[in-house]
């Protein structure tokens, strides 16, 4: 038997691959919020299931709470459809009533459920090995691992065999349309895959992490690949780092593992969008800053070839003036100067004229050729 | 004595949601329009770190002070998703969906590590969460009243500058406004209403309160005002509705029972409303074909008198068989009695009225043999 603890990582784990997956569908098509709406709602299937079958560990539940989280999108989308509130709003209109309904059930008859309202937002990822998988008295490991294991094989295989129609139904809904695919039902299908995804790992996770989970790595992805396949790849790798970091930093402060590993989502996001190469805040500031220069450079050679071709130059090409007519401040000045200096396109006498060489020139007429 | 007692908390709890609804349903409308329903739903989530360390800081807690902490972190959550959004290259619902998770995925860390510490034991936080209408005191309707003050004030003063950017941001940005503080100022309103909210519906069910009364006022009005105003009543009434019955029925939940509330209020309007609803829609709908109907068969009837003076009438399977695939020419007919359109001169057979034919001639469907419309 495996230990404890190495167990609450492994089931951690799978289900981070297990999210992460549906989840690049859901950033890329912009519908993370349904994913939201539909992690709150479950609540409510998993009552009902209860209620039907009155134990709290049956198929039965994962069975309701999918189909309450189908019927979740459904009424959002005919909502929406009836052009009478915006989408966003739909969905604010209905989680919250369906999870209100969960509530009051819960609250209402809570003598017999034992259904903790906070455990549903925070989850219980400590208690996910309890529930054990014995068959003739072996014990083959946590039942969870196998659900959301299960949960997970079907996720990538499903997003194997329909990579195409999900990719035309994501990226151009009305040409996958007019080629003959149905893109309305392969949304719901990939909603019918979002629903089971987030019920199975809503009960080790909890709502919040799932969130967490659909969302953060799917967006960490997009930050290195614009491939959808490439982010299918990615998304479950950034997902297991974040968890395994997740997991040591509760390990560590002793405190709650998913809303550690959520948070760590959260802050891992926050170091690759600051630091990601090329799409990063930094990274962008940085091709910003050097653009600027490279066409001041480009817009100054223009300038002085110019007045070469007229024949002022003797006038106009002097460091004083180009400030002046460019507007730029001396301190800038003098930075474009010497970005040309030292790329050999011109050079500065003593008497401050600006002179061009042969290669700034050339520079100024391929600037002007575009 | 205990009656009186009952009574009094009562009225203390429903005046604190209907304050609330009423705030919430006019800041809920302007949120709506600006298409940022769901802010509400990731500030309030993430406001919860904020309640968690404020108690965490100063070891009380009293609502005013929880709620100055999670402002604060409602307020950061906000210019983080709108720096995420104006910086980055994230969507807004992906922006929105991981600020939610990772600011309440911090306040589970500090709520757990709360927990495990001896002697600090975090009751009172978790309510919260779901809300505690039943605590309600007098000072905390006090806060609720002058934090909705200083928002409806800030509404008051910059009213044209606000709505000038819900309505057309760019146009606004065009005329000069600062459109980038302006929409700040929004978000910090937002902030305040949603925190004034969290005792009595908690983190999770607030952003309802803002965008359900709001989404139910825009179906009966296409003015600003008075959707806010219907807004904000709708609010006020499932706050009231919600804290009485939840008094009446033992361990029902005060905020779940307004979100219920509030939602079937919704639902009525979204059905009913007259000028938007489904079931008035449906309606004209329906009623714009039977007119259209019966019209082409007042046409018909026209275009028949026309050719041969229409003094004996026209036989009814005559006119019903220029209709192939309509089989309510009966009751088109009967329709266009019943108007004076036209008349059953003699058994199946039907003419058409002078008044028919101006009706006819007005509608201008009518070409006459030559090839000219009559009327154009």
């Amino acid at each position: 038997m495996i230990n404890a603890q190495l167990e609450i990582i492994l089931i951690a784990c799978i289900t981070a691959i297990c999210c992460s997956i549906p989840g690049v569908l859901l950033v890329l098509r912009r519908m993370t919020l349904l994913g939201d709406a539909i992690s709150h709602s479950v609540l409510l299937g998993i009552i009902i299931g209860f209620f039907i079958v009155n134990t709290i560990d049956s198929p039965i539940l994962v069975l309701s709470a999918g189909i309450v989280g189908l019927l979740t999108v459904v009424l959002v989308e005919i909502l929406a459809g009836t052009k009478l509130i915006k989408i966003d709003a739909a969905i604010g209109v209905i989680y919250p009533f369906l999870f209100s309904v969960a509530v009051i059930l819960i609250s209402l008859f809570s003598v017999q459920v034992h259904v903790d309202t906070d455990a549903v937002l925070m989850g219980e990822l400590a208690f996910a090995p309890l529930n054990r998988l014995e068959i003739n008295g072996v014990d083959y490991g946590a039942m969870s691992a196998y659900q959301i294991g299960g949960v997970m094989l079907l996720n990538i295989i499903l997003c194997f065999i329909f990579y195409k129609e999900l990719k035309l139904a994501i990226f151009d809904p009305n040409y996958a349309a007019t080629s003959g695919f149905k893109p309305k039902t392969v949304l719901y299908g990939m909603m019918l895959m979002v629903s089971i995804t987030v019920v199975v790992a809503f009960e080790v996770a909890g709502s919040i992490m799932v969130v967490a989970l659909l969302v953060g790595p799917a967006i960490m992805a997009s930050y290195f690949t614009k491939r959808l396949w490439a982010m299918f790849f990615l998304a479950p790798i950034a997902g297991v780092i974040a968890t395994l970091l997740g997991y040591w930093a509760s390990h560590l402060l002793t405190v709650s593992i998913a809303g550690s590993i959520t948070t760590t989502i959260g802050l891992l996001f926050m170091f690759i969008f600051i630091f990601a190469p090329k799409t990063g805040m930094i990274a962008k500031a940085y091709q910003r800053h050097t653009m600027r220069a490279e066409f001041s450079v480009n817009m100054l050679l223009v300038h002085l070839w110019q007045h070469e071709v007229i024949g002022d130059a003797r006038e106009e090409n002097m460091k004083g003036t180009i400030s002046t007519h460019f507007n730029w401040n001396g301190e800038f000045t003098e930075l474009v100067l010497n970005s040309a200096i030292v790329r050999g396109f011109l050079q500065v006498s003593d008497d401050n004229t600006v002179q061009l060489l042969p290669e700034g020139r050339e520079q100024a007429c391929r600037a002007m050729e575009g | 004595m205990f009656d009186i007692d009952f009574s009094y908390t009562l009225f203390i709890v429903a005046g604190g949601a209907a304050l609330l609804g009423a705030i919430s349903g006019i800041i809920g409308s302007l949120a709506m329009l600006k298409k940022n329903s769901l802010l509400a739903d990731a500030v309030s989530h993430a406001s919860l770190p904020g309640i968690v360390l404020a108690f965490m800081l100063t070891g009380s807690r009293t609502h005013s002070v929880l709620i100055i902490g999670a402002a604060i972190a409602g307020c950061f959550a906000a210019s983080n998703m709108f720096l995420l959004v104006k910086k980055g290259h994230l969507k807004k619902d992906s922006s929105l969906s991981l600020m939610l998770s990772m600011y309440f995925g911090l306040g589970m860390v500090l709520l757990s590590y709360i927990q495990y510490k001896p002697n600090t034991a975090p009751a009172g936080i978790e309510t919260f969460l779901f809300g505690q209408a039943a605590t309600m005191l007098v000072s905390d309707i006090q806060v609720i009243a002058v934090i909705g003050g200083i928002i409806l004030f800030l509404l008051i003063v910059f009213w044209k500058e606000l709505l000038l950017v819900a309505f057309d941001s760019e146009y606004a940005a065009g005329t000069g406004l600062p459109v980038t503080k302006l929409e700040l100022l929004f978000l910090f309103m937002l902030v305040g209403s949603v925190i004034i909210g969290l005792q009595t519906v908690g983190v999770v069910l607030m952003s309802a309160l803002l965008v359900t009364p709001a989404a139910a006022a825009r179906q009966w009005t296409n003015n600003i005002v008075v959707m806010m105003l219907l807004a904000s009543f709708f609010g006020a009434l499932s706050g009231v509705i919600g804290s009485v019955a939840s008094s009446f029925i033992p361990n029902l939940p005060t905020g779940p029972a307004i979100i219920v509330c509030i939602s079937l209020i919704a639902l009525l309007s979204f059905f009913l409303a007259p000028c938007r609803g489904i079931i008035p829609n449906y309606l004209r709908r329906k009623n714009k074909l039977i007119y259209a109907d019966a019209h082409a068969v007042l046409d018909t009837l026209y275009i028949l008198a026309g050719q041969d003076g229409g003094e004996k009438g026209h036989e009814r399977a005559h006119i019903r068989s220029m209709f192939p695939i309509k089989n309510d020419v009966d009751a088109m007919l009967a329709e266009l009695k019943e108007k004076g359109l036209a008349t059953e001169i003699s058994p199946a057979h039907w003419s058409i009225t002078p008044l028919g034919r101006s009706v006819a001639e007005r509608s201008g469907h009518i070409i006459d043999m030559s090839g000219k419309a009559l009327h154009d």
